[in-house]
C-alpha cells in the first residue's frame, strides 16, 4: 500500500512538474488564453519584396538597353545607388514561382514595365501577403478578443476575424482573413482580393482568385516562423509556399513609425492636372 | 458688442458651409450644374469602391452606345446592410438622373453623379435594410451583441 | 527524512494546482493583462451635432424635442432621396447634390446620456457653441474658399477628398460624428490601446505609459499617449499635423492648431457603451478650452475596408474638370 502511495507521489510530482515548465519556460512568452503571445511590432530582414525569387544585385528595377549592358531607366537614374536592388535568396519554396505560361508573359511583361504598374508606386494598398514583407515594420495587437494587424507602409491594416464570415462581399485590397489556432500556430485564412495587388516589385503577379493561408508561429520571444501558402488556379500551375522569419522590434525605437504616403504622390498622380 | 461679432462671424460660416450640404463635399467641383442628364440604360459593371461606388452603364440611343460612369456613395454602408458584389448584375436596367462631370470628353467614358438612381418603375436601386437608408448608430438593440 | 520529502513533495504538487489555477483566472470586465476592457467595434453615429443649433436653448432636451427634430430629419432626407418627379429631368442650374439617402448612416437618434437627450457634443461652453477667436478667418476663410471655389492643386482640397484622413474630425482626436462609416474598432494588447478609425483605416496606435515624441514629428492625428485613471483610459494629444488645421465635414468645423492638447476619456459605462469625453485646449484658435462628450454604442456591424486614395477617381475628375472649364 505504501509502495502504491509512493508510485502515486511520484506521477503526481512529475504530471506537476511538466505542467509548470509551460509556465516558468522562458522561451516561449504566453498571451491570451495560454496561446503563445504574438504582440510587438515585427519586420523581415530579407529582400522579398524586391523579388521573392532569387536575385543578382542589378542597376535598378527598371532597366533600358545601354550601349554595353542595361541601364536604369531614365526616371530612376539620378537616385544612382539608392535607385539600385540589393541581391537577394528566394523564399519561394522549390525556388521559382509556379506560373502558367500567360501569367509568366504578364510577369516579365510587368517587369519592363515597373514604373507604371507597382501599384506600391502609387502608395496602393500592399495586399497579401506582401504586407508583411514590406521593408516597413507592422504591429500585432493580440487579445483575446482580437487579432489586428496594422503595417507601416500605407497604413494598411487587417482585423483578422476569429470565426469564419464566410465569403467576402465584395473583393478589397487587404482581402477579409478570418484565423484560428492549431496548437501554437496561428493559421490565417484570407481571399476576396481584388487582383490589383503584387507579389513583389518585380512583376510577381496573382489574380482576385488568390487566396492565402499563412502560419504565425513564435520560436522563441523575438523570432517568429511565417509561411504562407498561395493559391491562385488562374495564374499559376498549382500552390505555393513562401517561408521567412519575422523578427521583433525591441528598444525606445521599437515603435510603429506613420508612413501613410498618399501625400507624397499626389504630384505623381494628379500633377498634370494641376493650374499652370 | 463683442458678442455680436462672434454671433455674426457664426452665421456667415454656417451660411457658407450651409450652401453645400446638399451639395456634399466635392460634387459641385466635380460636376456641371448645367449639365444635367437623364439616362436609361444596362448595368455593366459596378466598382463597390471607395471613397465612391462607380456604376458603370451603357446607354444606346439611336444605334450609338455610350458608356457612362456613375458615381455613387461609399459602399461600405450598403455592404453592412447586405448588399454585395453579386447584387445589382450586368444587363440590369437603370435610370440615373444627375450631372454630367465638368471635363465632357467621354474619354474613354462620359462621367455623371448618381443624384437619383432607380428602376425603371421608380424604386430606388441603393436601398437600405427598410425604406430609405438604414442608419446604425446603436440605438437599436437588437443589433447589439 | 521519507516523510520530509514526502511533504515537500505534496507542496510542490499544491503550488501547481494553484498556479494552474491561477493562470486561468480571466476577469470579464479586463483584458487578460488587467486592464479595463474598452475592445469592440463601436459607433458613434447620432443626430447630435458637435453644435448646438440654435433651434435648441439647452444641453438636455425634452423628448417632444426630439421627436419634432426627427420627424424634421426624415422629411429632409425623404426630400434629399426623392430630387425630382417621376420622369422629370433634373433642371440646368439646379443643385448638383450628391446621391441617395441609402449611401447614407449619419445615424437616427439623439445622444443620450444619464437618461436624457442632449442638443450638442459640446458640453462647455455652456452655450454649445465653439468659442472660437474672430482671428479663425485668418485660417478658416482662405480653406473655405479654396475648397468651394478652387480646384488648382490636390493639396487645397480637403483631407477626406484627398484620402488621407476621414471627414472632418472623423479620426479625432476628439473622434467626431460625419455622415458615414462612423465605426471604431478597439483592439487592447499590453502597452497600447489600438482605435481603428473606419475612415482612412486609420490605426490610432496608443503608447501607453510613455513620452510623446518629438516635437518635429508631427504625424496625422497627431501623437497620442495614454494612460489609466482608475477605470478611465485618459489619452494626450498634441503635435497635430500642420496640414490638419481646419477640419471640416458637414456636421462640424473645428480648427486644431499644431500646438493643441488634447485630452480624451474612454469610460466602459455598460457592456454596450463607453462614455467619449474630450477637452481641446488650443488658445491660438479659441478663447478657452471646449469640452465635449458622448457615448461611442456597441455595434454588430462589421468594418469594411475603406480603401480610399486606391480608387480616388473623383480627385482627378475635380482637377480634370477645373482645367476643362478653364479653357472654356
Amino acid at each position: 500500500m505504501f509502495k502504491i502511495i509512493q508510485i502515486l507521489k511520484a506521477y503526481i510530482l512529475l504530471f506537476c512538474l511538466s505542467i509548470l515548465t509551460l509556465f516558468i519556460n522562458a522561451e516561449i512568452p504566453l498571451g491570451p488564453e495560454g496561446k503563445p503571445d504574438l504582440n510587438g511590432v515585427w519586420q523581415v530582414m530579407n529582400r522579398a519584396n524586391y523579388n521573392l525569387e532569387a536575385h543578382s544585385a542589378s542597376a535598378s528595377l527598371q532597366l533600358v538597353e545601354g550601349p554595353v549592358v542595361p541601364l536604369p531607366h531614365p526616371d530612376i537614374l539620378s537616385l544612382g545607388s539608392v535607385g539600385s536592388v540589393p541581391a537577394g535568396l528566394s523564399v519561394v519554396e522549390g525556388g521559382l514561382i509556379p506560373y502558367k505560361k500567360d501569367a509568366l508573359r504578364l510577369r516579365n511583361e510587368n517587369k519592363k514595365d515597373w514604373l507604371n504598374r507597382d501599384p506600391e508606386i502609387k502608395c496602393y494598398l500592399p495586399g497579401v501577403p506582401r504586407a508583411t514583407y514590406m521593408p516597413y515594420a507592422f504591429q500585432i495587437f493580440h487579445s483575446s478578443k482580437a487579432m489586428f494587424f496594422a503595417y507601416e507602409y500605407a497604413g494598411a491594416t487587417r482585423n483578422i476575424f476569429l470565426e469564419d464570415p464566410g465569403p467576402a462581399p465584395v473583393d478589397s485590397w487587404m482581402g477579409q482573413s478570418w484565423g484560428f489556432w492549431e496548437g501554437n500556430t496561428f493559421i490565417v485564412k484570407a481571399s476576396g482580393f481584388n487582383g490589383q495587388t503584387w507579389l513583389d516589385r518585380s512583376g510577381n503577379h496573382h489574380s482576385e482568385k488568390l487566396r492565402v493561408t499563412e502560419k504565425y508561429t513564435l520560436l522563441n520571444p523575438h523570432l517568429m516562423d511565417y509561411e504562407a501558402l498561395i493559391e491562385d488556379e488562374d495564374t499559376f500551375t498549382r500552390p505555393w509556399k513562401i517561408k521567412m522569419k519575422l523578427y521583433k522590434k525591441i528598444g525606445d525605437d521599437a515603435q510603429l513609425q506613420q508612413f501613410k504616403c498618399v501625400e507624397f504622390v499626389e504630384e505623381l498622380i494628379y500633377g498634370e492636372w494641376r493650374a499652370k | 458688442m463683442i458678442n455680436l461679432i462672434y454671433k455674426i462671424s457664426a452665421i456667415i460660416s454656417f451660411s457658407i458651409l450651409s450652401l453645400n450640404i446638399s451639395s456634399h463635399h466635392a460634387f459641385t467641383a466635380e460636376f456641371d450644374a448645367n449639365a444635367p442628364i437623364n439616362i436609361t440604360g444596362k448595368v455593366l459593371k459596378v466598382e463597390w469602391i471607395n471613397p465612391h461606388a462607380w456604376v458603370h452603364v451603357e446607354v444606346e440611343e439611336k444605334g450609338k452606345k455610350t458608356t457612362w460612369m456613375v458615381e455613387g456613395g461609399t459602399p461600405n454602408t450598403l455592404i453592412r446592410n447586405g448588399i454585395n458584389k453579386e447584387s445589382i448584375k450586368p444587363g440590369t436596367v437603370i435610370v440615373v438622373r444627375g450631372y454630367q462631370s465638368k471635363g465632357k470628353l467621354c474619354l474613354p467614358r462620359c462621367i455623371a453623379n448618381g443624384r437619383d438612381v432607380t428602376f425603371p418603375d421608380g424604386r430606388k436601386v441603393f436601398m437600405g435594410s427598410s425604406g430609405t437608408g438604414a442608419p446604425r448608430d446603436g440605438a437599436d438593440p437588437r443589433e447589439r451583441r | 527524512m521519507v516523510s520530509g520529502v514526502q511533504n515537500s513533495l505534496l507542496i510542490i504538487f499544491f503550488l501547481c494546482i494553484s498556479a494552474f489555477i491561477y493562470s486561468e483566472d480571466y476577469q470579464p470586465a479586463k483584458t487578460w493583462f488587467g486592464d479595463p476592457d474598452l475592445q469592440g467595434v463601436w459607433t458613434n453615429a447620432s443626430l447630435t451635432t458637435l453644435e448646438r443649433p440654435d433651434y435648441f436653448d439647452s444641453l438636455e432636451i425634452s423628448e417632444e424635442q426630439v421627436i419634432a427634430a426627427k420627424n424634421n430629419s426624415e422629411r429632409f432626407n425623404e426630400a434629399l432621396d426623392n430630387p425630382y418627379e417621376t420622369g422629370e429631368t433634373p433642371e440646368s442650374g439646379g443643385d448638383v447634390g450628391g446621391y441617395n439617402v441609402a449611401w447614407m448612416d449619419p445615424g437616427n437618434d439623439f445622444i443620450k446620456l444619464n437618461g436624457k437627450y442632449r442638443s450638442s457634443i459640446i458640453t462647455y461652453p455652456e452655450n454649445g457653441k465653439l468659442p472660437r477667436r474672430l482671428t479663425r478667418w485668418a485660417i478658416e476663410g482662405p480653406s473655405i474658399y479654396r475648397m468651394f471655389t478652387r480646384a488648382d492643386h490636390p493639396e487645397e482640397r480637403s483631407l477626406g477628398e484627398r484620402c488621407i484622413v476621414g471627414f472632418g474630425s472623423s479620426g479625432g482626436p476628439p473622434m467626431l460624428n460625419v455622415l458615414y462609416n462612423n465605426h471604431y474598432q478597439i483592439v487592447q494588447s499590453p502597452g497600447y490601446v489600438m482605435i481603428m478609425v473606419e475612415m482612412n483605416h486609420d490605426a490610432r496606435i496608443i503608447r501607453l505609459n510613455s513620452d510623446h515624441n518629438p516635437d518635429n514629428m508631427k504625424p496625422w492625428l497627431g501623437d497620442s499617449v495614454g494612460w489609466w485613471e482608475g477605470e478611465t483610459l485618459v489619452v494626450k494629444t498634441i503635435n497635430h499635423h500642420p496640414q490638419q488645421k481646419f477640419r471640416a465635414a458637414i456636421r462640424h468645423q473645428i480648427l486644431m492648431m499644431e500646438e493643441a492638447e488634447v485630452t480624451e476619456r474612454f469610460t466602459r459605462t455598460g457592456t454596450n457603451e463607453i462614455l467619449y469625453q474630450f477637452e481641446v485646449n488650443d488658445k491660438k484658435a479659441y478663447r478657452e478650452t471646449w469640452k465635449g462628450e458622448m457615448p461611442l454604442r456597441s455595434t454588430n456591424s462589421k468594418m469594411y475596408e475603406y480603401a480610399c486614395h486606391e480608387g480616388n477617381y473623383a480627385m482627378a475628375n475635380i482637377l480634370a474638370g477645373a482645367r476643362a472649364e478653364e479653357k472654356q
